[in-house]
């Protein structure tokens, strides 16, 4: 909302305010002034020239000499000008050398023109940004001295100020509006004389509800209408004075009738709309809600389909104009026009908005009624408009238009005042400060609400009509902390009980609070990886349609039923993501483009399911994991499985498996990938390589590693008991062993049967078993087909006695007759 | 032969013997050297033989002159052997010395994303004052992110927050506020929480991603005031911008608060003075705050007229921009490497 400070100065007396001042003061009221723009100052060399002497210019047909008296100061000069539509006595503006008119981009020098001298410009409108364009010079018809800066003599000096104003203060869309606060923040009257019209003089003959016939239908939509006509207009260009206040703030000009209906708008936030009468069929106004299959031509020749829902203004032939929103163009006034009928009503909030939203029509009009206008202020601004109306025009013409007798008024008077009851104790104790209860009178007088002592201590207040934001205790409880000035509020620590739980209410069924507990589990897991030197992304929760063909998911994969969104920005972002994987490729890839292409990430975020959100982790590695001169170490798929299990060190997954999984995910290598499972067959994720034809097409030529953990299976496998045990105290036997092992057969396989043997105390190698570690794995030549040798290390120890080599003997010949029984592996 | 000849003859090997041996460089050869004149038959026994031609009364004088040649050549040994292992070490030391000035072999553990870490700063200095973590969906209802948030339907309020919504006409919070909503449901008063997360709004340009992370609080309890409101943001900023950070509460809007304030804290770059990042104010906009709006209570079944509480908001990227200077907040989720490696 844009706001000229000499526009504001005619409701309250701002002149003597510094713009900056009055600008922060608005602003720690909860009126942020965005910007504050000064025009027309600093203009000290336009000043108010007298045209003396016109000649023709000697030598060129289109061009004049001008003398121009500029005041005592400067004399008279000789100025060249190429414009005709002025004459000796008239006073224009004129550019001295060394000036530079604000609509110009140079500065005005002293130049021969075809052999003629010119001490200066005689500037249009156009060029002072007076108006948006213009023809010939700027006649000045207002009193003022030769020789003054013509901006200054004109009150053109203005300074504007943008408002950004809160949904709730619809109050303040107007002049009038920020006017009123500007009284309450200073104390300063309201020059209320402004409200006080005169009487206007009606012509009797031609009572208005005989011309037109007003029938409001939908009283919900629309519960006050009123109808005014005028006859015998002239429509003409506005005043120079009505052009100049419109164009300060932003609005641009058309003809007087909408130029003064625009005026009112922006001087009491009242919006009003002009018919062209004799081009309204019936004539009539009927206030109803749209038939379906009508449609209506707007003003900005765009034509709108109508919905049963749409409130219109209808004449015999149909919708004239969207109600509150757009007048249409068949009814629209122009020059021809002679009579206008003049509508000011009060529209419903919602049903306006609605219009608006569905039609994409954002206008001055529905901004204000959407967010409720004055409904106590119809009335005046319908006096307003007419009385501005008809002066613009006698003074423009010398002959007033005719107001019709009555305004016909259709719908009850405005609400009545709202009552609201305030008690200040309570209102002392929200803010945190002292009010009694004349603090609080002034205060909430200073608004224009009447207050009354009641009951109990409590005030009475009678809140006026344009504040529709003060309905409740609490809104004149923040009224009260907003003019004391929320500066002016102590801080105080709130009163806290140390380490106090929060209790679940017993009817709970959701639980919120995340205990210290299960953060730090979550911190734990990203700690690893970041120690592992993994880099932290985030990437957006959203995925397309084609980011579900790129990872191959089948037409039954459970992660196809993503979440569509059903007003994307874009359209790779029309689904909720159920992997991160397409996230992580996209990384990658764009970490590739750059260049870059050794590349670890993770990231924390959620899959959206049906079924619920689900806390995952995802992972991506390719290319170096350590860089350096003494040699590079490549990322491979355990390295990835390591970090995952690293990474799972709190929890009991002790017992769960890495197979080969039955159903491999499409998107990995099938010979390359594991899934994770507990011991009780939950799935935790899976780690695996990036399917080669899959890498093809995205492009990702180096071999890229994957892992997705689902973290809320993870943190619910909860954290084994670790008992103590005691350090052995007798001396370890190591033995190596070279097992040939079937080369398809999987390590797991191994490794259970060794721990199975383990777990038999009473024969002669459980009770000595210690550990056992994997060493190498080799196939090659010395290996025969189909085999592979795997090194393994076992620790034989007791805990009773110094282990003597018949009892390793024995658990040796235990162990190697189980293997090659149990998994057909035989020493080499 | 005499006990003068003796003692000069054994004389002039241990200078012989000390001399070869303080020759030689390697531990065998000194070994060698040391036998040939103390071996069994080396030169100082041969000469051991002449002793039965000292005359007895002498023979103590010669015994002690051998003893004496035996204990020069053998210190001298040790000394020797000494000094070989000292330069052994010597050269091993040499052997072994590095170039220091090569780089390190260094996991590049990093800090994690620079959201993140926002994050938990200010996870951090809320959980200090005593303030639990809630957390809830990202997939709403329109309820929990704005009715019971006193947004009624059709308000322009709705407009400040440009909403995405899924094709089950669930939505994509707006705010992490419907997990106040929640927490009111579920706990019972008092409540102090804070609620970090993610939320969605469409836009996007250099200042405004349609997915963003949020911290809120809430706090409920009985005779709860504006001014304690204050004094708990103030306490945060002193934490988290530094001690001398001032703060300034500008009333303003929001549905679900009344009184509603913006908080803006005292420009860090300029302490006040007005800068390009402040747009010359001196003042940074960081966080949204207010009363709890008796509304959202009713809808939360919380006694208003016997409890009261505050709420406050703070964008995560916003800060996380301010304090690493970032222009753009598409940085933040595009996961480059060189970006990251940063932080």
């Amino acid at each position: 909302m844009k706001i000229s400070i000499n526009w504001l100065d005619e409701w309250v007396e701002v002149s003597d305010l510094e713009p900056r001042e009055l600008a922060h003061r608005l602003t720690m009221a909860g009126l942020e002034v965005d910007s504050l723009e000064e025009i027309g100052g600093g203009h000290e060399d336009i000043v108010v020239g007298e045209i003396r002497q016109i000649e023709e210019h000697p030598k060129a047909d289109r061009l004049v000499i001008c003398k121009v008296d500029v005041g005592e100061k400067e004399g008279e000069r000789t100025i060249v000008c190429g414009a005709k539509n002025m004459s000796v006595g008239d006073r224009v503006p004129t550019a001295l050398p060394g000036s530079q008119p604000p609509g110009l981009d140079f500065e005005i020098g002293r130049r021969e023109v075809m052999g003629v001298e010119s001490g200066g410009m005689l500037c249009s409108e156009e060029e002072l940004e007076l108006a948006e364009e213009s023809e010939g010079l700027m006649i000045i018809e207002e009193d003022v001295a030769i020789g003054e800066p013509v901006f200054r003599a004109l009150g053109l000096e203005d300074t504007i100020l943008e408002i950004d104003l809160t949904p709730n203060r619809s109050d303040c869309l107007s002049h009038l509006g920020v006017a009123r606060e500007v009284s309450a923040l200073y104390d300063r009257p309201l020059r209320e004389q402004r409200l006080n019209i005169g009487a206007i003089e009606e012509d009797g003959s031609r009572p208005a509800g005989k011309i037109a016939d007003l029938t409001v239908i939908d009283d919900e939509g629309c519960p006050h209408y009123r109808m005014a006509i005028l006859e015998n207009l002239d429509v003409v260009d506005s005043p120079a004075w009505l052009k100049r206040r419109l164009l300060s703030v932003g609005v641009r000009t058309v003809n007087y009738v909408v130029d003064v209906t625009n005026y009112v708008l922006m001087d009491v936030g009242q919006p009003l709309h002009a018919f062209d009468l004799d081009r309204l069929e019936g004539p009539e106004i009927v206030v109803r809600r749209a038939e379906e299959g009508e449609t209506m031509v707007g003003i900005d020749h765009e034509e709108y389909e109508l919905g049963t829902d749409d409130l219109v203004i209808c004449d015999a032939r149909g919708p004239v104009a969207l109600a509150g929103v757009m007048g249409g163009e068949r009814t629209e006034v122009s020059e021809e026009t002679k009579r206008v009928l003049l509508e000011c009503a009060y529209f419903d909030p919602t049903s306006v908005r609605r219009a608006s939203k569905r039609h994409g029509l954002h206008t001055e009009s529905s901004h204000r009624f959407e967010r409720s206008i004055d409904a106590g202020g119809v009335e005046a601004a319908m006096e307003r408009t007419l009385e501005v109306l008809v002066r613009v025009q006698s003074e423009a013409t010398g002959v007033a238009p005719r107001v019709c007798a009555g305004v016909e008024v259709a719908g009850g008077a405005p609400k009545e005042l709202r009552q609201v009851e305030l008690d200040p104790e309570r209102a002392s104790s929200m803010v945190g400060v002292e009010f009694d209860a004349s603090q609080c009178r002034r205060l909430l007088e200073s608004l224009g609400i009447e207050v009354e002592a009641a009951d109990g201590g409590r005030l009475r207040c009678r809140v006026p009509s344009f504040r529709n934001d003060l309905d409740r205790p609490i809104d004149l409880v923040e009224e009260l902390a907003r003019l004391y000035g929320y500066d002016n509020i102590p801080t105080t620590l709130p009163r806290m009980a140390v380490a106090e739980k929060h209790v679940r209410r017993t009817e709970a069924k959701e639980q919120t609070i995340v205990s210290r507990h299960e953060r730090s589990q979550i911190d734990w897991v990203r700690t690893t990886l970041l120690e592992e030197g993994l880099l932290e992304a985030i990437s957006y929760s959203f995925m397309g349609d084609e980011d579900l063909d790129r990872l191959r998911l089948t037409d039954d994969d459970c992660r196809r039923k993503a979440a569509r969104v059903a007003n994307p920005l874009v359209k790779s972002q029309a689904r909720m993501r159920t992997t991160l994987m397409a996230s992580m490729l996209d990384s990658v890839q764009r970490n590739f483009a750059q260049s870059r292409s050794d590349v670890a990430l993770f990231e924390i975020g959620r899959r959206y399911f049906t079924s619920g959100e689900r806390r995952t982790v995802a992972l991506a590695v390719t290319g170096r994991r350590r860089r350096h001169w003494s040699g590079d170490r490549l990322w491979d798929f355990f390295d990835l499985k390591g970090v995952v299990e690293s990474m799972a060190t709190p929890w009991d997954v002790q017992g769960a498996s890495w197979t080969r999984p039955d159903e491999p995910e499409p998107f990995l290598h099938p010979g390359v990938q594991a899934v994770w499972k507990r011991r009780d067959g939950q799935i935790l994720g899976f780690v695996g390589q990036l399917h080669p034809a899959v890498a093809q097409q995205e492009e990702i030529d180096d071999p890229l590693y994957l892992a997705e953990i689902d973290l809320e299976t993870l943190i619910d496998t909860g954290s084994p008991n670790r008992l103590a045990r005691r350090p052995a105290k007798y001396p370890a036997v190591v033995r190596d062993y070279a097992l040939l092992y079937e080369r398809e057969r999987p390590y797991a396989e191994l490794k259970e049967a060794v721990e199975e043997l383990a777990q038999e105390d009473d024969e002669s190698f459980g009770p000595v078993f210690e550990t056992m570690e994997l060493f190498d794995v080799y196939q090659g030549e010395q290996v025969p087909q189909g085999y592979r040798s795997l090194a393994i290390k076992i620790t034989y120890r007791s805990d009773e006695r110094t282990l003597q080599e018949a009892d390793v003997e024995a658990a040796d010949r235990q162990l190697l007759s189980h293997l090659e029984a149990e998994v057909g592996a035989r020493l080499r | 032969m005499d006990v003068v000849e003796l003692e000069g003859r054994l004389q002039k090997l241990a200078d012989e013997a000390v001399e070869a041996l303080s020759a030689v460089e390697e531990k065998e050869e000194a070994i060698q050297v040391k036998n040939r004149y103390l071996g069994r038959q080396g030169t100082v026994q041969e000469l051991m033989s002449v002793m039965r031609e000292i005359p007895n009364e002498q023979k103590p004088q010669a015994g002690r002159a051998i003893n004496r040649c035996k204990q020069q050549i053998e210190s001298s040994f040790e000394d020797q052997l000494k000094e070989i292992a000292e330069r052994e070490l010597q050269r091993r030391i040499e052997e072994e010395t590095v170039d220091v000035t090569l780089p390190g072999r260094k996991t590049s553990a990093g800090m994690g994303h620079p959201l993140r870490q926002v994050e938990r700063e200010l996870i951090a200095i809320f959980d200090a004052m005593g303030f639990e973590v809630a957390e809830g969906p990202e997939i709403e209802s329109d309820y929990y992110n704005f009715e019971a948030l006193n947004f009624p339907p059709d308000h322009p309020a709705r407009d400040m927050q440009d909403t995405f919504v899924l094709e089950d006409g669930r939505l994509l919070r707006t705010h992490t506020s419907p997990v106040q909503v929640r927490t009111m449901h579920a706990y019972e008063v008092p409540i102090r929480i804070i609620s970090p997360g993610r939320v969605y709004r469409c836009d996007s340009d250099l200042t405004h991603s349609p997915v963003f992370h949020q911290i809120e609080g809430l706090l409920i309890d009985e005779d709860v005031s504006m001014a304690d409101l204050k004094g708990t943001l103030t306490a945060f900023a002193k934490r988290f911008f530094g001690e001398g950070t001032k703060i300034r509460f500008r009333p303003s809007y929001f549905p679900f608060t009344e009184p509603s304030a913006e908080v803006d804290v005292e420009c860090i770059f300029c302490a006040g003075e007005g800068c390009r990042v402040c747009s010359r104010t001196g003042w940074l906009e960081v966080l949204g705050a207010g009363m709890v709006d008796p509304n959202v209570f009713e809808a939360s079944g919380i006694d208003a007229d016997r409890y009261s509480g505050f709420a406050f908001g703070l964008g995560v990227e916003r800060i996380a921009m301010l304090k690493r200077g970032i222009r753009d907040i598409r940085r933040f989720f595009e996961n480059d490497v060189r970006f990251l490696e940063q932080f």
